[in-house]
Formats: C-alpha cells, structure tokens, sequence
C-alpha cells in the first residue's frame, strides 16, 4: 500500500509488528495487564497521602520559607492553630464560655497540646488599668464616680428591689437640680423585662453599662488559641480535634441564657475545610466525567465496544499512573492531585485517536488484524511523538522550585508513556478480544454540499483567516502585560464556609486581625528599637513586643488608680445584709418606681429620655400584674447576674500594683521571647489587608525597615511570585523542549511553526480573555496551562501529520479526514468533562474549569482553522514558486 | 451619678427640731463626748467626738437657726475633714495646673461647701442615735462604720474613711448606705474644670453654697 517515507519505514513496521504480537495473544496481553493496574489501584488506595500544606509546596531554600521556618522553630506554639472565636450575649458570657471551653479543651491532652486564652489572661486583666492611658484612666475614674451609687447601693441589695430603688432615687434626682442621662440603663431594664414576660432569653452586660463607649465587635469576642495534636495517619489530621471542639461547644451553647457561639477558623481549619469542599462530590464528578466522555465517545465511535476499550484502557492508565505516583513520590499535594484531570484529557485523545483509524479501516473493508495494524502504523507515529513532546513539556516542570508542579510534571509527564504504552497494548488487545464487525451501512453516505464548504472554507478563504489570526494575536498580546497572578489562598475558597467566612470578619473588624508580620530581634533592645521604627510607618497601626506588656507611667496611673479606689469606697461596701425580697416586696417596688417614672413623664427637667421612662413604666405594669416567682427569679438573673463578677473585677483591678518586665508570667513571656532570647515583634497593619494592594504596600513597606519580616502576608506574596515564575519558566522551557523535539521528529521547521504558532496564537487568546472577563490566574487554575500545552501540541501534530501523509500519498486537506473528527472529538472529551469543574463549590476549582473550557474553544479554532489555513497558504505559496 | 442620693439620704435623716435627750448609746458615753481631742486619739474616737457634735448642735437646731449651725459645726468640720484631699480628690487631673493662690481657694471654698452641707441637712433632732459599731484597716486607711437609727426603728450606716496626716486621723470620705460623698462630688464638680475652666467651677461650688444657705 503506502510506500512512507524512507527514514521512518523501520519503527512504522515495528509498530505493526508490535500490534500483530498483542494481537496473538490477546488475552495474557489484556489480563496481565488489567492485573497490574488492579495492583497499582490498590498500592495507592493503601498508601498514598495527601499533603496539604500549601507553604511546604515551595523550595525550603526560598528565603521566606527559612524565615518562616526559624519563626517556628523558635516560636512552637504558634504552629498550626485553630483559632477558636467565642461570642456570647455579653462580654461577662463570652469570657466565662472561653474560660470554660478552654478548661475542657485542655482535659484532653491526648487531643490538644496548647491551650491559650489570650483576652482573658488573669495577669493582664488584673492590671488592665494600668494599660490605660493616664487621661483615659482619668476618664474612667470620672464615669465611675457617676454610677457610683448604683454600685454601692446595689451591692447593699442585689436583687430587684434595690434595683428599682435605686432608679427610682435616680429618676427623681432632678427634682434637686441634676441631670442625669439614665436612658441606657432604663432602656436594658425594659428589654430585661419584656424578655422574661415573654419567657426569652436576656442578659445585661454591667461591662457594657460601666464602660461610656458602646461596645466594639472585639469587646464582644473571645478567642482560643489551640494547638491540636495532628494525626498524619488521617487524610485530614485535624479531624478529631476539631470534632471535640464543635460537641464541646454544642454543649456549653445549650446554656440558653448565657449560651455562646463557636466559631472555628486559622489556617488550618481553613485547609481541613477546604479539602472537605473540594472533595465532596468529587465521586460524583469523577462518575459524571466518565459518564460524559463515554457519552460523546459513543456518538463519536457509534459502537459500545470501541467505547467499552477505550474508557477500560483509560482507567487502566489513570490507575497506573497513580501507582507510579505513590511508588516513585509518595504523596500527592493540592497542586498534584490534579494529575488525574491532565492524564484524562491527553489519555483520551490517544485512543480516540487509534479506535477511529481503526474503525475508518473497518468501514474501507480491511479485516480486523489488518485494520488495527494500519491504525497502529499510520496513527501510531504521531502518537509517539504527541508523548515524547508533551511528556517532555511536563518533565520541564521538575526542576523549578515549587515541588506541587515538580510533582505534577513528573507524574503526568510518565503517565504519558504509561498511556501511549497501554493504548499500543492493552487496547489491541481487547479489541481483538471484542473485535469490531462491520460499520452500519448509515455511515457510508456520501457527504452533502455543507459538509463540503465547512471542510474547505479555511483552505478557500486562508488570506483573511491568516490576517485575522496575525490581527487578533496581537491584540492580544498588548492586553498580555496586565495579567494578574491573585496569590490569595482565601479566594481559591469557598467563602461561605465557617472557617473563611469567619477569617474574612476577623480580617476587617478586629484590632488584632489574623494577618499580620513578625520580625525576630536577637534581644530586647534591638526588638525595642525595631518596633520604634517600624511604627513609624505610615501602613502600620501598631507593632507589640514582650515589653508592650509592661506599661508606662506607672506610678502617676497608680495614684489615679487608688484615688478611683478611694473614691468609690469599694472597700467599704461589703454585700449587704439586707433580706432577700420576695415577689410582694418586688411588686411594690416596681409600682414605686413606675410612679416615679410617670411623675418624671410630667416634668421638664432631667437628661433622661421621656420615651424611654414611658416604656419602662408601661413594662413595669404588666409586671406588676405577676405573682409568680420563677419569673421574678429568672429576671432578678438576667438583670444582675453579671454584677458580682464585675464587681469583682473592678475591685481587684483597682487594688493593682506596679510591675516590671521580671514580673510577667512563663505562659506569657514565652509566646514573644524564645528559649535563646530571640524577640519577637508583631506588627499590625491599618488598613483591611484582605485588599491585596493594601497587603503588598504593607509588606513592602514592613520589608524595608526589616528585611528578615515573616508571617501570612509574606507567604502569600513570596509564594504567589514563586509560583507564577516557576510557571513562566516551566512553560517557556517546555515550549522550546517541544518545539526541538519536533524539529528532530518532523525534520522540518516549518512544519514544526505550523504546530507551535496556532497553539501560541490560542495560547495568547485564552489568556487576553481571561484578562477581559477579569478572572486571574491563581495556584488552582494554573495547572490548566500544561494541559492546554499538552492537547495543543498533540492536535497540532495529528493535523500536520495527517496532511503530510495522507491514506493516498500526497498532502490531503486534514479537515475532511478522521483526524478532523478525532480533534473534535478530543476537544469536546475534555471540555466538556471539565468544564463539570466550573460548577464546582471550590472558587479555586471553578475557575480552573473555567479556564480549561475557554482554552479548549480557542485551541479548537486554532487546530481546526488556523492550521488547514497555513497548510493551504504554504501549499499555495510552493505552488506559485514551483510554477514561476 | 447623682450628688443628691447622698444629698437625699442626708435629708432623709433630717429631724424635726425637737429637744430630746442627748445620746443614750453606751459606747458613746464610754468614749467621753464632751473630751477634747488628744494626740493619741483613736479614728473611731475621733468619728465619736464628731457626731457627738452633731447631736448637741441637732438638738438646738432651731434655736441656732442655720448661720449659728454653720459657726458652730465650721471648726470641728474643718479639723476632722480633710478637705485639701477632698479637693484634690474630685478635680484629679485639673489640680497640677492650679496656681498655689487658686488650689487655696479652692480648698477653702470646699471647705464653705462642706460645712453649709452639714450645717443644711442637720437641721433637727428627732431621737437619732448614732452608734460605731466597728473600726477596720484597709490598705493606707481605716474605715469606721457606724450607725444612725430614727426612731422608727430605721437604720443606716454612715462609713468613715479616714487617714492619719501629720499623726493626726481625719476624715477623707462618708460612705452613707453605700454612696460615697468623694463619688458624689466628682460626678457633679470633677468635669467642670475641663469645660468651663477654674472660674465655673468655683461659681458653681458658690451657687450650692447659696442654696444651701437658702434652704434648699
């Protein structure tokens, strides 16, 4: 028959040969081989390991990473925390929650090894005066001079009656010539009443009452910071320890009156949460790739058998593969476990590939050892270069510095020999165990007029294609420069989840947001001069260190400090020994100070607000009208159930002492000096770094004064600049490998442009539109980009190849043939199974799928259009210079 | 808060001009009412001799009539009280930026306050009794609690802060059923000089004095 090509007539025939031999013995062929990849499933199954440390992913020699590295060899409990943020209907709630979750957190040693509460550390609560400034320290004297009396009286009779009492003498103090602005507490004595007449939850936070500014969101918060013991046997090893913080807390939150909220975030809630999103429904989305390539295989290949090998050599492959990467690695990691989609996609095309020649020789008549022959031949050349070439672009991956490309290279680059080796192998052999009959004579109509002018309209109308192509292509490399690397790990996440969606309120409404720098000092005055000039920075709010702790001004704050104690008499006022009310007393009580309130109705003078005594008055009448004494109870705790407490912590506050550096407890010191003396400053930025301009301006500014800064902001930075270099040379260099190797192989460089300038022109397009639809490029959806590489180039040869060697001799318009077909149908395999991705609850994900979607529309264009255009124009061109 | 709590349980022990005996209260006997103050006096000694003089000027309230309560109670007052301290006490901060010339003024003028105080709300008797009922250390001062009950039976506590300056005990604050005067004074008066500056306050502290003396 053909007559090829003198050089490549010796490894054609031993491609025949070769399928000959397997089609002898078909059946040890098929089960030994099914037996490997059995074995392989299994060697994974048992053995693999995920690693989803995104840090770890990068060289350790970076810089960052040795920082980061130092930080946590210093500092061991700051490493992998959950950061647990309590909330309760008061702060006095929320304080006694964390307190009381954290003692049953550290019960289990066997679960957590660190336990800190940093907000309610009894130290630094004891002495909180003293970090007050002077004037805010004499603020606070002055307020609570003024509510004095509610103290003192209170604690005299702590229960409703001297409640009202006393409101009752405070609302007729006008009378004398004051005013007083009673209507924050007359307005929570209103909300504590009419809750428990309607038999709801209430508290009234004294905290709140005493302090004059209305609360902030980080008054209202506690935190926890645990350190879980990780179990690296798991696929996700902070399971058990999360699972014990969240029925801990479902208990203490059954507490409906001073129940709190549980919030659990940090980066590793993050990444547990995280894998948890990204795998579920990952079975079903491996079924509905299946499902959806052997759909569009069957309308391709019209026979069940041809679909049947190909999607079980398929599955052989991705089995193999997976063995090889537990044999030869170990562990896939977030960016590697992506190795199944890039073998899927170029896996398929092989034997899309192979089945429609063979089927293509059926249908012309051959028998069936003569039709698979032929297949292998003419289709088994490209083949092996489609693998040396791509394998080649992934193995360019392994020496940059982010081991989760490294590894992906490596993986996918020899699951292309594993593929090419079972589609030359283990798919002859099964179907020359289910061989294909005869091609349903539906097939063998002729084809229309439109089939006509769609196959030719390339080669018909290449000049304005071609000016088109050149046009776009440059278009699109001037919006290039704009593109944009989000090296955001929040946004690769789903943000509706708890750990995130908790992050992100952190990030903008705390004082002491999740993110921020740390320099390490070698002593205490370099640390002392290192936060001097880094708060001098206009992006940085504040920068702590061990000596933060130790306030100044002492001895003038101590005098404000015992004149306040004097002032108060808080000494003096010992519980009172007054009888407890029962509900008669407390009715009469309330009546007294409803007519007071009416009385007030009828005045002018006096701060309180007129409304706010009118409510009270109302609510007190319907609470005359009770009698029962469980309500009057339940009341009597949700108005004053805070009270002792903070009583307690007023007084001892207010009998503070001076302290120096020596005195500050081990738990406190060694979380910002470690064992060698090494100090720690933490520093904070103004603004909201979840703005990545505001981050970048944060670091860089930071970075300047102290290059040696470490923390979040910088590992995202760093890793996001790593990881976007690491590709661009992977890429650059798998670019120029592919294009030598086909040099080599096609022995003709224009041959090999014709490959290599379509796929870069799609390569230009996919990235200018994700430019214009605004979606980055980020640590998810980078991998797409050897994929693209690797389909492109495959089509790009089977196109080129196919014209170059058609069944007849002589160049042959490719569109008409079944590579055309085979192209399309490769295309359509690969979208449309991941394209499912962009559906998918990860953002990281989705958008992976988004991009996988619009490159494979642009590299069909290109294969399909661009390509037969230059074959035409070339072909037109040599025409001309062989008749001139 | 409200400077008038104290101010109303103050009044609330005021008593209807009513001659009556003198204290019938043992303990006060035993520490001698009539004694004049010796260098080894007691805190608690010191408090007795106070309302001992409180009683003898409730019992001719009438008869003295406001100026004469305000003359006789004006000494033992000024020597009791620590009224330098009180004054510090309520302005804080405001106090290192006066002048030598305006810290008197103010002192004395606290001083005015505090006798027309006293002199306004003990202004008769109606078989009050005073008792000390326990004297205790706490920190730099000693605290001596005492009784007041009318005749109906009703009781309530009067808590004296004391520190001893110079050897000598006086009084730096009265706790009254667990208002404290100091408390008092710097809710009403301690803000004034951060908004109206030396002159408003000593206006103010005047304006009391007047209503005092006009019996309000």
């Amino acid at each position: 028959m053909s007559e090829d090509d003198q050089h490549d007539h010796g490894w054609r025939r031993f491609l025949a040969r070769w399928v000959d031999g397997v089609a002898k013995r078909a059946l040890w062929v098929a089960v030994a081989l099914l037996l490997v990849s059995y074995a392989a499933l299994h060697v994974t199954i048992t053995k693999i390991k995920v690693n989803t440390n995104r840090e770890k992913m990068l060289s350790a020699d970076l810089p960052f990473r040795k920082a980061e590295n130092r930080r946590h060899e210093l500092f061991p409990k700051d490493v992998d925390n959950l950061a647990l943020v309590i909330e309760g209907a008061t702060p006095e709630d929320a304080r006694a929650g964390a307190l009381a979750l954290a003692e049953r957190l550290r019960a289990r040693d066997d679960l957590f090894r660190n336990v800190y509460v940093p907000r309610a550390d009894k130290f630094l609560e004891d002495r909180g005066l003293l970090y007050l400034d002077t004037d805010e320290l004499e603020d606070l004297s002055q307020r609570l001079a003024e509510v004095q009396p509610f103290l003192g009286r209170l604690t005299g009779d702590e229960s409703l009656r001297g409640l009202f009492d006393l409101l009752e003498q405070a609302i007729e103090a006008d009378k004398d010539g004051t005013d007083v602005d009673l209507t924050r507490v007359v307005e929570r004595v209103t909300e504590g009443i009419d809750a428990a007449l309607a038999a709801e939850p209430y508290r009234l936070s004294w905290q709140a009452l005493m302090q004059d500014e209305p609360l902030t969101r980080d008054d209202e918060r506690q935190f926890i910071l645990a350190q879980p013991v990780l179990d690296y046997g798991k696929l996700l090893p902070a399971t058990s320890a999360l699972d014990f913080v969240r029925t801990t807390a479902d208990d203490l939150a059954k507490d409906a009156d001073a129940g709190i909220r549980v919030r659990i975030t940090g980066g590793l809630a993050m990444a547990t949460q995280e894998l948890q999103t990204v795998s579920r429904g990952a079975e079903w989305f491996g079924l509905g790739v299946f499902l959806a390539i052997g759909v569009i295989l069957y309308a391709g290949l019209r026979s069940g058998r041809l679909v049947a090998a190909s999607l079980i050599t398929l599955v052989a492959g991705l089995a193999c593969t997976a063995g090889f990467a537990t044999i030869a690695i170990g562990h896939l990691n977030l960016v590697s476990v992506a190795f199944g989609i890039l073998y899927i996609g170029l896996g398929i095309d092989y034997a899309i590939h192979l089945t429609l020649r063979y089927r293509e020789g059926i249908r012309n008549g051959r028998d069936h050892g003569d039709a698979l022959r032929r297949a292998a031949q003419d289709v088994g050349g490209s083949l092996v270069l489609c693998t040396l070439s791509t394998a080649l672009g992934f193995y360019a991956f392994v020496p940059t510095a982010y081991s989760g490309v490294s590894e992906l290279g490596l993986i996918s680059g020899t699951g292309m020999f594993i593929s090419l080796f079972l589609n030359l192998t283990l798919l002859p052999a099964l179907l020359t165990l289910m061989p294909l009959r005869s091609v349903k004579a539906r097939e063998t109509r002729e084809h229309g007029p439109l089939y006509e002018s769609v196959t030719t309209f390339p080669v018909r109308r290449h000049r304005p294609i071609l000016v088109a192509s050149v046009i776009l292509g440059l278009a699109g490399s001037m919006i290039i420069p704009r593109i944009r690397f989000d090296w955001n790990p929040l946004n690769l996440r789903d943000r509706s989840t708890e750990s995130v969606a908790t992050f992100d309120e952190l990030l903008r409404t705390s004082e002491t947001p999740p993110w921020n720098l740390d320099i390490l000092a070698a002593d205490a005055g370099t640390a002392r001069a290192t936060a001097e000039r880094v708060k001098a920075l206009p992006e940085v709010d504040k920068a702590i260190h061990v000596e933060s702790f130790v306030p100044d001004d002492q001895d003038e704050k101590l005098i404000v400090i015992e004149d306040t104690a004097l002032i108060l008499g808080l000494d003096v006022l010992s519980p009172g020994a007054t009888d407890a009310p029962n509900v008669a007393d407390n009715v009469a009580a309330a009546r007294s100070l409803r007519e007071a309130l009416a009385a007030y109705g009828q005045r002018t003078t006096g701060g309180t607000d007129r409304e706010a005594a009118a409510k009270l008055a109302s609510t007190l009448q319907r609470l005359e009208a009770r009698t029962e004494p469980a309500l009057f109870d339940k009341l009597s705790v949700s108005l004053l159930a805070t009270l002792p407490a903070n009583m307690q912590r007023l007084r001892t506050s207010l009998e503070t002492e001076g302290f120096a550096r020596s005195d500050l407890p081990a738990h406190l010191v060694d979380r910002w000096v470690a064992t060698d003396g090494t100090h720690r400053v933490q520093v904070y930025a103004k603004k909201d770094l979840s703005d990545p301009d505001a981050l970048e301006a944060f670091v860089d500014a930071t970075r300047a004064v102290a290059p040696n800064a470490s923390g979040s902001p910088v590992v995202m930075l760093e890793s996001g600049r790593a990881v976007a270099g690491a590709f661009r040379q992977a890429l650059l260099v798998a670019v120029i490998a592919t294009g030598l190797v086909l040099l080599l192989m096609l022995r003709n460089l224009v041959d090999v442009l014709f490959v290599i300038v379509p796929l870069l022109l799609a390569a230009v397009l996919t990235a200018a539109s994700m430019i214009l639809l605004k979606v980055p490029f980020n640590f998810a959806n980078v991998i797409a980009l050897p994929l693209l590489l690797g389909i492109g180039v495959d089509d790009g040869i089977h196109m080129v190849d196919r014209a170059r060697h058609g069944l007849g001799g002589g160049d042959v318009n490719p569109l008409q043939t079944s590579t055309a077909r085979g192209v399309i149908f490769t295309t359509l395999t690969t979208s449309v199974s991941f394209g499912q991705l962009a559906l998918s609850p990860h953002p990281g994900t989705a958008s992976l799928g988004l991009l996988l979607s619009s490159g494979m529309g642009f590299l069909l264009l290109s294969t399909l259009v661009v390509i037969p255009a230059l074959l035409a124009w070339s072909a037109k061109r040599s025409q001309e210079t062989s008749a001139a | 808060m409200s400077r008038l709590l104290v101010a109303g349980l103050l009044a609330g022990l005021a008593f209807c001009a009513a001659p009556g005996a003198a204290s019938a209260n043992p303990a006060d006997a035993a520490k001698g009412t009539a004694k004049p103050p010796s260098k080894t006096e007691t805190a608690t000694q010191l408090v007795a001799r106070l309302q001992s003089k409180l009683l003898t000027v409730m019992q001719r309230a009438k008869q003295l009539g406001f100026e004469g309560r305000r003359k006789e109670l004006g000494p033992i007052i000024r020597e009791t009280h620590y009224i330098a301290a009180i004054a510090r006490l309520t302005v804080s901060r405001y106090w290192k930026n006066l002048t030598k010339d305006q810290q008197k003024l103010l002192v004395k003028t606290f001083g005015d306050l505090s006798v027309a105080n006293y002199a306004s709300k003990f202004d008769g008797f109606n078989g009050e009794r005073f008792a000390r009922v326990a004297e205790k250390k706490s920190g730099k001062s000693t605290i001596v609690r005492t009784t007041i009950t009318k005749t109906n039976g009703k009781k309530h506590t009067l808590d004296y802060t004391l520190r001893q300056v110079k050897g000598k005990w006086r009084i730096l604050n009265i706790t009254a059923d667990g208002v404290s005067d100091l408390a008092t004074k710097k809710a009403e008066y301690g803000s004034v000089m951060g908004s109206g500056g030396f002159n408003a306050l000593i206006n103010k502290l005047r304006a009391q004095i007047k209503r005092y003396e006009s019996g309000g």
